[in-house]
């Protein structure tokens, strides 16, 4: 009894702290990682429809590209690649958007 | 006699046109060849010959000029076997695991090769190499449809289902809505002798997605307010960044210039 409320004791809330500090810290990269992704894929996979967009929600677009581009800037060197290719691809997609909002308030 | 000439004049200038306009006639086979030698030569290896017609029968521009993020200018994505191996740029099909067809699509560049998969390497690196190609010209097109100037009718073999180009890689595309195709419009010609150009939103979008023209190569649509001219698209403008390049040549007037003057 003692030997279980003594030294292992301890370790095991040493190693409940260090799980509880690390555990959903990893979580988060994680969903971090897919999670810029995700965004990605939901706001430049509607450039084909961009034109039957309203001002609004083309303004609302751009607005997500722009929240984005921060967060790919911030990918680690061991995704420089990455991070260039995506930035190039989010900056084409984000262009688009502009030049269809263009557009819009042209014909308007 | 002076009569005879003068009446066969205009068919002797247009032969002579017709003479000169065929020494410009693009090969087929080196028609949209990109040589890839940014650190190939460096490396002590042979640069890379990048074929366009084996290439865009299976995929389409846009998905590996915008998924996947090759520049549309030549040597300006500076590839190299590091980025590769990463499973970007060439890497990003060609990782020795995906399949196209059924057949796996060999791994583009590795650090540690015996020497049995050197081989591996003049499928890319082959620039001034003979008989190292697995693939042909001549075997591969024989099914293709053949247009203008022996070239490759890239339009027709996708309308007859001939090629069926991808526009969707796992793990790198974007899976975009349908497209909305903009309707087809004409452009004036100011040339009395070349009809007006009528221009296929349809057909372009097929292959290129909207963002891989506009705003980057097409940055307004408002009619009238680019002027187009033929210098600005053979200096490699507009039309120019694709047409006489991968796309048909610019010496085969009548495909945009299509209705007879």
């Amino acid at each position: 009894m003692r030997r279980f409320f003594g030294r292992p004791c301890s370790l095991m809330l040493v190693l409940q702290f260090v799980c509880s500090l690390v555990l959903p810290g990893l979580g988060n990269t994680a969903f971090a990682s897919d999670d810029w992704k995700n965004e990605f894929n939901t706001v430049c996979g509607q450039t084909q429809n961009a034109l039957a967009f309203s001002v609004d929600e083309l303004k609302d677009l751009i607005a997500r590209c722009d929240e984005l581009k921060p967060r790919i800037k911030k990918l680690d060197d061991s995704q420089a690649t990455e991070r260039k290719v995506f930035l190039q691809r989010l900056k084409m997609c984000r262009d688009f958007y502009a030049f269809a909002l263009g557009t819009k308030v042209d014909q308007q | 006699m002076v009569r005879k000439v003068f009446t066969l004049l205009p068919l002797l200038l247009c032969l002579q046109a017709m003479f000169v306009t065929a020494g410009n006639f693009p090969d087929p086979q080196s028609f949209g060849l990109v040589i890839l030698k940014n650190y190939s030569p460096r490396a002590g290896v042979a640069p890379v010959i990048f074929d366009h017609w084996l290439h865009r029968s299976l995929f389409t521009c846009r998905l590996c000029h915008l998924d996947v993020g090759f520049a549309m200018e030549a040597g300006e994505t500076k590839i190299n076997a590091a980025l590769n191996m990463q499973g970007v740029y060439c890497g990003a099909c060609h990782d020795g695991k995906k399949t196209i067809g059924g057949k796996t699509i060999f791994a583009a560049c590795a650090e540690q090769f015996s020497e049995e998969e050197v081989k591996r390497c003049a499928r890319c690196h082959s620039w001034k190499k003979q008989g190292v190609r697995e693939i042909t010209f001549d075997a591969f097109t024989k099914k293709l449809p053949v247009g203008l100037g022996k070239n490759i009718d890239w339009e027709k073999a996708g309308e007859e289902g001939v090629i069926k180009p991808l526009d969707f890689l796992e793990g790198i595309s974007v899976q975009y809505d349908t497209l909305q195709a903009q309707q087809d419009f004409s452009i004036a010609s100011e040339a009395d002798w070349a009809s007006d150009v009528i221009f296929s939103h349809k057909k372009h979008a097929l292959w290129n997605g909207c963002a891989l023209c506009h705003p980057g190569i097409y940055a307004s649509t408002k009619a009238g307010t680019v002027k187009y001219s033929m210098l600005q698209i053979f200096e490699g403008e507009s039309c120019g960044v694709c047409h006489d390049k991968v796309a048909f040549s610019l010496f085969f007037c009548q495909k945009c210039h299509r209705n007879p003057v």
